[in-house]
């Protein structure tokens, strides 16, 4: 017996020894991060920050300002039903957490490395990481208000326990990291085009202006136009297109690409005679904000045809909005024609069954008219700005997406030192470089703004930015900041009467498009209650924005974990 | 060898055992922790030669219909739904005219099906049912050397439309090999292949749910173009394919050498290979104007058909498990003991190539060298190792067989922890009285068998990603500017919170079993109780977002499962040969989470928390709908836009834990649990003569069913027409306020379709069912009948399965079904043959 335990022993003994499992297993496919170990990692790892999740504009399918909507169709911000679960909040919150806490892991490695990177590259690097971190806090306490903040990676116990702190202490924050952003990186670059001393500028003016503090942001933005390295595009409507890659007058933006697979897809931006579906429209209240050629508003100018909104109207208005109807005096089109949009007739008119094929010199089928299709625009109105014909192949367009352009700079120059009532040359002179650019390739001329009251000035100011930067994401903040998106978004979303009364009372009345003019009131904000009243138009949805939405609420899970988050009011 | 349930045909099946406890399941360690189920093959008797045949033909159609309403009422209730968006206000057609409407009322809209399409889109690309047959053969042959059992078995299956079906042919091969009297051998080939097809949507959702009034055709035949280009009919004919072949290999390989009496070394190598293909082919499909020539040339393009591209996949998966094994069993006088001892390790590697080629010039070649070259991308690749090693031990002793006694311990060791927390150990002690044996019971007439057993298992698990314990840099591109031109450039980001510290979670069972049989065994009992605690249980953590990384898997505490399962059976023969059989079994077992430090573990509608249910439901509790205006603006509700005819929450808690006059995510609460309970199910069988008759039955005693808004939810798009449940019995402003007290569902809205639709009890409903799950009639021809054919045996089916479901849910809806939207569960009808020759 015992012969034989010994003999299986052995056995054992063997067996045990050829295996050939090894458990210290790495993985084949992606590094580890171990410490960066050359210049190249520390740049790949600042590289996360260029990802265009972390850039989201405040932007939705079915639109979240009075400048965008689509058909009938509420996003909850307008719905007035936003919550702690929306995803809108929760999605805005974890990307900006995902950004801080990926660019603090690598600032901590650059913090930390020894003579892997050159002083000038740990400089350099130091300061890109830092104008990453203070963009996304700056969005982060432009949307939540007070937030949870951190210099330092977060251990998962610290996550549990972490409470909101002061926004105006994290400004400051803010505000370091841009300056040193600003003090260590260059003007330019001579190959890829990474975050400069302008976009730290341009940003810092931003934050600042969205939290009120208008001293800084002038100087911030006074310090980018004193760079003299950017310039307003000379021409507003190929600055957005899909063509135009780069321009003097793009401060910080993130490239597409059809060749490397980052694209736009806009079907639902695109006329339905153009293969899309025309569902996103501008608002009538857009269409109303833009001034006539004369520099006043709709209500007030002699110039403007209500039977022709896009008559004589500044040309931002034309750039951005699909037109019909006529365009200025003597062209000889009636409110019915429409205009030649990528070679077919663009006309939402109910009699307009069939439109002009430009391409073909013959009429065709218009899908474009409620009365061909019932999805067709719900207002008449389709969007213009960016848009080509590059957008008719499918998923192809690849338009840069903007976070900040110089006409930004401007205009926020202005608006701070209007603000800070320091009213000057200066001033006038940024408003109205914006503007000669905007009338630059038209048959009109920039109606110079000459006045010197600030409250005037504060209109003209808010006004212009509506008109220059519809679709690219910034009225909403913008609304938030003035305290106007309450009034901007309660009432109602308008658009075409329905067929029937369509016909009985507009066009066969002789009073298509608009039966009347509407109102423009002190905030530029057109009423259009008066023409729903007079049977003119309809109202699409019924839209609310209680106070309580002038913040985004900290998201439910993450409240529900933390106890320490206290939730905004009205949550 | 290690598998999946798929991978063998209940033709090749000998036998199947399940091991609940941990004791008896401590060789097989930590794929362990949840139970075994132990296939046994066929493999061939000595002296033996037998071939046998059996054939089935089936007819599937679907268990429940789902079922829409027509152009009519979709178009009226499309526009109540933009009319109580819109405030109730005057205009009662908002969306779709009096006029187009009243087409359609008056039958006019027939003459002109371009402008007033009534499409029947389930008729044009659902079949009514749909087929299959399957075939297998077995021959099995033994000598003295070698015995072999051969298995070949193919299946097909059509599906309730054009262009999906599933294939399966699988072959097996079972040696036994006499060596000497020494030295034998095994050596199993499974060989399995497996083919999908598939159009390159899934119609069946679409086809049921596309609102009649968008044309799918027009009158002259020509694709149209649905709704703004969303044609499911023109996607499904004419989108492209997919498909897949998946090939399995297995084997076992293996010699044995018994050097004394009870004593045996054995050796088994199991290697296990899987490829897989897939190719899928997306076309660029058009649709044509209803009258304009010129688009005659070209068409539109439809949504999500943009362009020709061709994805394929390959997929690799190999492992090799080795074992060797010593086993030692002696009796001697009343005493027996086994001894075991063994050590097993496998190693495996997954690899996934995925590559995408787009804008394809033609639609015809779809390979990837017909795609540009700069159009070709990486489509998902990845690679991933996993490595276990285990020692392991069984002493097991009998006395007399009335005692037992057995204790194990193993030592396991996997890949996915850090160096230092790789290994754990693992022991467990298992005792058995057969009372039955004992003398005093030989006076006890009615009981044949009594055994009394009890066992205390540990196990260790290490179900969780790979290299959780190494921080991870994921790769991504970012595309940068340089000057005019782009480039794309690497971005590196540590996307999960890395864990160098987690270690085996641990599962320890204690079972308590009785077995009874009665009567000469006629009737058995078999009931259990078993408590099972794990600690160190490794699960998803949930983290709050704002620390930036996504949840990391940890060891967030323990959890106590207890539970039972009981089952008996009848079997008897009567007289004159009727043989009859009854058999029942039910079974329970809830899990409450332990110590968890204070943690609440989120997980999609569930939350686990200390003394809460394992993932248990958590949402709001809702109060019914709201009547009327005044009761809204009385109560507590989740925002301005709610109004009369939404569903009503009940306020309990708010910031301060006390209710606040708000609804929002505080007042969520538990409500109930997530898992099925009181499973139970039985068969019934009978044979006399030659006939033979089987009914099974299953069912769930007790169960939460949420009504996801994919079954109910009216207008979740625009063009989806409402379900025929739905339209039943909804809110309304144009019901009396009789019949809106007793509704079953909210009013349409788009805009409080976030109140309404959220996660709370009013979509939880009474999943309860009892399910035929077969029924069957069988008749086994005389002997004499086919003597002179050569058969030895032939016998005739009939069959069907699921073909009855007994439940309280709405109509259309399976309880076992999770979504609305997918394909149908099936019931089928099955002839067979089977013959012996």
């Amino acid at each position: 017996m015992k012969r034989y335990i010994y003999k299986i022993a052995i056995v054992v003994l063997l067996l045990t020894n050829f295996s050939c499992a090894d458990l210290e297993l790495v993985p084949l496919d992606a590094p580890a991060s171990s410490p960066f170990t050359s210049t190249q990692q520390f740049r790949e790892g600042i590289n996360e920050g260029y990802r265009l999740f972390l850039w989201e504009r405040d932007e939705s399918k079915n639109g979240v300002t009075d400048d965008f909507q689509r058909r009938s169709a509420l996003d909850a911000i307008k719905a007035g039903t936003v919550t702690a679960e929306s995803g809108t909040a929760a999605r805005r919150w974890s990307y900006k957490y995902k950004g801080i806490s990926r660019l603090l892991a690598v600032k901590k490695q650059i913090e930390n490395q020894t003579g892997v990177l050159s002083d000038n590259e740990a400089k350099t690097f130091l300061a890109e990481t830092n104008f990453f971190i203070a963009s996304f806090w700056s969005d982060l306490i432009a949307h939540f208000g007070d937030v949870p903040f951190f210099e330092d990676v977060l251990s998962v116990d610290e996550a549990f326990e972490i409470g909101r702190q002061d926004k105006a202490m994290i400004l400051d924050k803010i505000y370091s990291y841009y300056d040193h952003a600003i003090t260590n990186l260059p003007v330019s670059y001579s190959g890829q085009q990474f975050a400069t001393k302008g976009a730290a500028l341009a940003m810092k003016a931003r934050i600042a202006l969205y939290m009120g503090d208008h001293a800084v942001a002038a100087e911030a933005a006074e310090n980018c136009m004193n760079l003299q390295k950017y310039a307003l595009h000379s021409d507003f409507a190929d600055l957005f297109l899909s063509g135009t890659k780069t321009s003097d007058e793009l401060i910080f933006y993130i490239p597409r690409s059809d060749a490397f697979n980052v694209r736009l897809t806009g079907a639902d931006l695109l006329p339905r005679n153009h293969g899309g579906w025309g569902a996103k429209q501008p608002t009538w209240e857009l269409l109303a904000s833009f001034e006539c050629v004369d520099g006043l508003p709709i209500d007030e100018s002699p110039l403007f045809d209500s039977r022709n909104p896009f008559k004589n109207r500044d040309p931002r208005c034309l750039a951005t909005i699909v037109p019909f109807g006529s365009l200025k005096d003597g062209d000889g089109l009636l409110p019915s024609d429409g205009s030649n949009y990528m070679n077919i007739e663009y006309t939402p008119h109910p009699d307009r069954t069939r439109v002009f094929d430009y391409a073909t010199n013959s009429m065709r089928y218009n899908h474009d008219t409620r009365t061909n299709k019932s999805f067709a625009s719900f207002n008449g109105l389709l969007w213009k700005k960016g848009l080509d014909e590059v957008w008719k192949n499918p998923s192809t367009a690849e338009n840069n997406h903007i976070v900040i352009r110089y006409a930004d700079v401007l205009l926020m120059y202005a608006e701070s030192k209007i603000e800070l009532n320091q009213i000057d040359s200066k001033v006038l002179d940024a408003i109205n470089e914006v503007r000669d650019r905007a009338y630059a390739n038209s048959s009109f001329s920039n109606p110079t703004v000459v006045a010197t009251n600030q409250a005037k000035l504060r209109y003209i100011v808010r006004n212009e930015r509506r008109a220059e930067f519809a679709l690219e994401g910034l009225r909403y903040m913008d609304l938030i900041r003035w305290r106007l998106a309450k009034k901007a978004m309660t009432g109602h979303t308008y658009g075409m009467l329905t067929l029937g009364d369509l016909g009985t009372n507009v066009v066969d009345l002789d009073l298509w498009f608009w039966g009347m003019t509407p109102e423009i009131d002190e905030d530029g904000m057109a009423d259009f209650d008066a023409l729903v009243s007079a049977g003119l138009a309809r109202t699409l949805n019924v839209i609310e924005f209680p106070d309580r939405q002038y913040l985004f609420p900290i998201p439910a899970a993450d409240v529900l974990l933390a106890p320490n988050l206290v939730q905004n009011e009205g949550y | 060898m290690p598998g999946g349930l798929n991978d063998v045909t209940a033709d090749q099946i000998e036998s199947i055992s399940i091991l609940k406890d941990g004791a008896a399941a401590a060789v097989y360690g930590s794929r362990a922790a949840a139970g075994v189920i132990i296939i046994t093959t066929k493999r061939a008797k000595e002296g033996v030669f037998k071939v046998s045949y059996s054939g089935d033909y089936f007819i599937n159609t679907p268990t429940k219909k789902r079922s829409y309403v027509g152009a009519l009422q979709y178009l009226q209730m499309n526009n109540e739904r933009a009319w109580n968006d819109n405030g109730n206000g005057a205009n009662l057609f908002p969306v779709w005219s009096e006029d187009r409407i009243g087409k359609y009322i008056s039958g006019e809209a027939a003459a002109n099906r371009n402008e007033y399409s009534d499409t029947d889109w389930a008729g044009l690309i659902l079949k009514k049912n749909s087929s299959g047959h399957r075939h297998n053969v077995n021959i099995s042959a033994g000598s003295k050397k070698v015995r072999t059992n051969v298995f070949i078995g193919y299946e097909y299956q059509d599906a309730l439309y054009e262009g999906r079906d599933w294939s399966r042919l699988s072959a097996r091969i079972n040696n036994d090999i006499k060596i000497s009297n020494k030295f034998g051998a095994i050596v199993d080939l499974n060989f399995k292949s497996t083919k999908t097809n598939n159009p390159i949507v899934d119609p069946t959702g679409p086809a049921l749910q596309y609102a009649p009034i968008y044309p799918a055709v027009w009158e002259d035949g020509r694709y149209a173009e649905g709704k703004s280009g969303d044609n499911i009919y023109l996607r499904f004919n004419e989108g492209g394919f997919s498909k897949n072949s998946t090939y399995l290999f297995t084997g076992k390989m293996g010699v044995f050498y018994k050097p004394l009496e009870g004593l045996k070394l054995s050796l088994n190598m199991t290697p296990t290979v899987t490829f897989s293909n897939g190719k899928t082919f997306s076309k660029e499909v058009r649709y044509w104007d209803v009258d304009d020539p010129d688009q005659l040339k070209s068409g539109t393009i439809i949504n999500g058909q943009t362009q020709n591209r061709l994805s394929e996949s390959r997929y690799q998966f190999s492992a090799l498990t080795a074992q060797a094994l010593i086993n030692y069993d002696k009796s001697f006088e009343n005493h027996t003991i086994g001894f075991l001892a063994g050590f097993e390790e496998r190693a495996s590697k997954t690899e996934n190539l995925g590559v995408r080629g787009e804008k394809f010039v033609s639609p015809d070649f779809p390979y990837l060298n017909q795609a540009p070259t700069a159009e070709v991308y990486d489509n998902g690749t990845s690679v991933s190792e996993l490595a276990y090693s285990s020692v392991f031990g069984r002493i097991n002793y009998n006395y007399n067989d009335k005692y037992y006694l057995g204790a194990s311990v193993r030592r396991d060791g996997s890949s996915r922890f850090g160096s230092d927390y790789r290994w754990g150990t693992f022991p467990s002690v298992s005792g058995a009285w057969t009372v039955s044996n004992e003398d005093f019971m030989n006076n006890v007439e009615a009981i044949s068998y009594l055994k009394l057993k009890s066992s205390y298992g540990s196990l260790g698990n290490d179900r969780l990603g790979n290299y959780l314990y190494i921080t991870l840099l994921q790769v991504n591109n970012i595309l940068v500017a340089n000057g005019a031109n782009i480039d794309e450039i690497r971005a590196l980001s540590q996307r999960f919170l890395t864990t160098p510290n987690i270690k085996w979670e641990t599962t320890v069972s204690k079972n308590f079993g009785v077995e009874l049989g009665l009567f000469d065994d006629k009737l058995s009992i078999e009931t259990e109780y078993f408590v099972k605690e794990t600690t160190d249980m490794l699960l998803s953590l949930s983290v709050p977002d704002l620390v930036g990384f996504d949840d990391p898997t940890v060891n967030v505490g323990s959890m106590k499962t207890s539970g039972w399962d009981f089952s008996t059976s009848w079997n008897d023969t009567l007289g004159d040969g009727f043989k009859y059989g009854i058999s029942l079994n039910m079974s329970d077992a809830k899990s409450i989470i332990g110590n968890i430090n204070g943690k609440r573990l989120f997980s999609g509608n569930t939350l686990s928390e200390e003394g809460s249910e394992f993932r248990e439901l958590y949402g709001l509790q809702s109060d019914g709908l709201f009547q009327t205006q005044e009761e809204v603006d009385s109560s507590p509700v989740t925002s301005g836009a709610v109004k009369p005819g939404d569903v009503k929450y009940k306020d309990l808690s708010g910031p301060d834990g006390v209710p606040d006059g708000v609804i929002n995510s505080l007042d969520r609460t538990f409500l109930g649990s997530s898992g099925a309970r009181y499973n139970y199910g039985g068969r019934i069988h009978m044979a006399y003569k030659g006939f033979d008759f089987g009914l099974a039955f299953q069912g769930v005693g007790k169960q939460n069913f949420y009504l996801s808004s994919t079954f109910v939810q009216p207008f979740r798009s625009a063009w989806l027409t409402p379900s025929t449940e739905y339209t039943s019995s909804y809110w309304s402003q144009n019901n009396s306020a009789a019949v809106n007290q007793n509704v079953k569902y909210p009013r349409l809205s788009s805009t409080a379709t976030s109140n309404n639709y959220r996660f709370s009890d009013f979509w939880l409903k009474n999943g309860a069912y009892f399910r035929i799950k077969t029924l069957s009639l069988g008749y086994t021809l005389p002997a004499n009948a086919i003597e002179k054919s050569g058969l030895s045996k032939v016998r005739l089916s009939v069959s069907g399965n699921d073909l009855f479901t007994f439940d309280n849910l709405p109509n259309g809806v399976d309880p076992e079904q999770a979504s609305g939207t997918g394909y149908f569960l099936t019931k089928s009808v099955v002839f067979g043959i089977k013959a012996n020759f």
